[in-house]
């Protein structure tokens, strides 16, 4: 039993050196302490969940920008055109608050349908089916600006509402003109469809002229196959834009009106506005009235 | 409280607990120099969260428990490294068995008696050696060795009790009635 005690006093003998004491102290306070004031953002990223989740978050974040930035960009007919129409507009909904701004986004919408036709229609693609898309969209646009301007009539901003219906008219005329510039380029390249098609029949001398259509020439003049080909997609072009003139057309006369369904609706506001007051002036003169009838009475 | 007076509190403890952790290491790592790196390193990690203002409940049970977590890290660093160099070598060099703990000068030179403990010791189950080890040579309690070990103090009591038995029995003596 001594043993083992002089065992455990001999184990306590074992020490440092002053010496190797001496330099552990120095190295323990010499080394560089760390700021207590470090970055939360940092520290909270250093767990590696989280890092993974913000990451994750990030990605997500980018594509659905992106393909929202891509939607605002699309035409009917593009992919991305429904994401325009059924998410980032509606989500825009919610953000309008007040009349005013209801109608003026509501108004926006409208021109934005106007420029997405007058695009299609510069590049030749405004077939019936857009068209009547844009059209139907275009009405709903119209009718929800117009009902908001009619709310606002009832309040007493009419300075606002004038400026408001005049802006949304004048963008509606300016669009409608663009529309129709754009229609009427997309004819004239058909115009020179159809020289370059006649051009074309000259060449062809040789042939019948009650020829019924142009797909059988390429079996029979071979030299002619090149220029030929070029007619039958000039023919497909000219049918398209015959069809992109009508449909601008019906887009123009639902823009005219619109045009006139603001102005009656800005009438209505109007008269509205005007009967009002002459219901105050009368009840003002009836209130003035009434005192002396009551003293008439009176005497 | 500020830095200085940190320092001033930190270095009184560090004169008091360095021998006990140096011993508490070369009892396990058996290298001097090895020792002494990881009760620096144990130091200096303990002295980084004293002095940004963490909580520190125990500062010794805190030092201890660094160590054997340090001890660990070291013996999983050092394993698979001298493993690979006893079985691939080098250029067919030989190399010795255990390079550090080999050398010499390095070695913890131990009277016969303080190994015999040491060897009644390491022949316990692990769960007992460190408890008894706290015990007999740190004269802690069994609080303290409890928040070192992560058990409570009732646990640390029935190990050292049942450890001691152990050894009376190892040195064939009858168990005594005192208590340690």
């Amino acid at each position: 039993m001594n043993q083992f005690k002089k065992g455990i006093e001999d184990i306590r003998s074992i020490q440092l050196s002053a010496e190797e004491k001496r330099l552990l102290h120095k190295h323990i306070f010499s080394q560089p302490l760390p700021s207590p004031y470090r970055k939360p953002i940092l520290l909270i990223l250093s767990r590696s969940w989280v890092s993974y989740s913000v990451a994750t978050l990030l990605i997500v974040v980018l594509i659905g920008s992106s393909a929202t930035y891509a939607a605002e960009q699309s035409v009917p007919g593009d992919i991305f055109y429904p994401i325009k129409i059924k998410v980032t507009e509606p989500a825009r909904d919610l953000l309008v608050q007040t009349p005013i701004a209801r109608a003026q986004w509501e108004s926006q919408k409208a021109s934005r349908r106007l420029e997405e036709a007058t695009t299609l229609a510069t590049r030749n693609e405004l077939t019936p089916e857009r068209s009547q898309e844009i059209e139907v969209l275009f009405q709903e646009h119209v009718n929800a600006a117009a009902k908001a301007l009619g709310t606002l009539s009832s309040s007493n901003a009419s300075s606002t509402i004038h400026d408001l219906e005049n802006e949304f008219d004048m963008t509606l005329a300016e669009h409608a003109h663009t529309l129709r510039v754009a229609s009427q380029s997309s004819s004239s390249t058909r115009s020179n469809t159809i020289e370059e098609r006649d051009h074309a029949r000259e060449i062809q001398t040789d042939e019948p002229e009650n020829r019924p259509t142009q797909q059988k020439v390429p079996q029979e003049v071979p030299g002619t196959q090149i220029l030929s080909t070029t007619t039958a997609s000039t023919t497909g072009q000219k049918e398209n834009s015959t069809d992109s003139n009508r449909d601008t057309s019906s887009l123009e006369k639902k823009v005219e009106e619109a045009r006139k369904q603001l102005r009656t609706e800005e009438l209505r506001t109007r008269s509205e506005r005007d009967r009002q007051e002459r219901e105050r002036d009368r009840n003002v003169s009836d209130h003035n009235r009434s005192p002396r009838q009551e003293s008439e009475g009176m005497e | 409280m500020d830095i200085p007076s940190k320092t001033q509190q930190f270095s009184e403890f560090y004169e008091r607990e360095v021998d006990g952790l140096f011993r508490y290491i070369s009892f396990r790592v058996k290298s001097r120099q090895e020792s002494m790196d990881i009760a620096q390193e144990t130091f200096c990690s303990l002295w980084e969260k004293f002095a940004t203002g963490s909580t520190i409940i125990s500062l010794r049970a805190f030092l201890y428990a660094s160590a054997r977590n340090k001890i660990i890290d070291w013996y999983r660093k050092k394993k698979p490294l001298s493993l690979e160099k006893i079985t691939e070598g080098e250029d067919g060099d030989i190399l010795p068995f255990e390079p550090v703990d080999s050398l010499a000068e390095s070695r913890i030179i131990l009277s016969s008696e303080a190994k015999s403990v040491l060897k009644l010791i390491e022949k316990l189950p692990t769960h007992y050696r460190d408890a008894l080890y706290l015990r007999l040579v740190e004269e802690m309690t069994p609080k303290e060795i409890g928040q070192i070990l992560e058990v409570s103090a009732g646990t640390i009591s029935v190990r050292i009790t049942r450890g001691l038995t152990m050894i009376r029995k190892e040195l064939g003596l009858t168990p005594e009635p005192e208590k340690t």
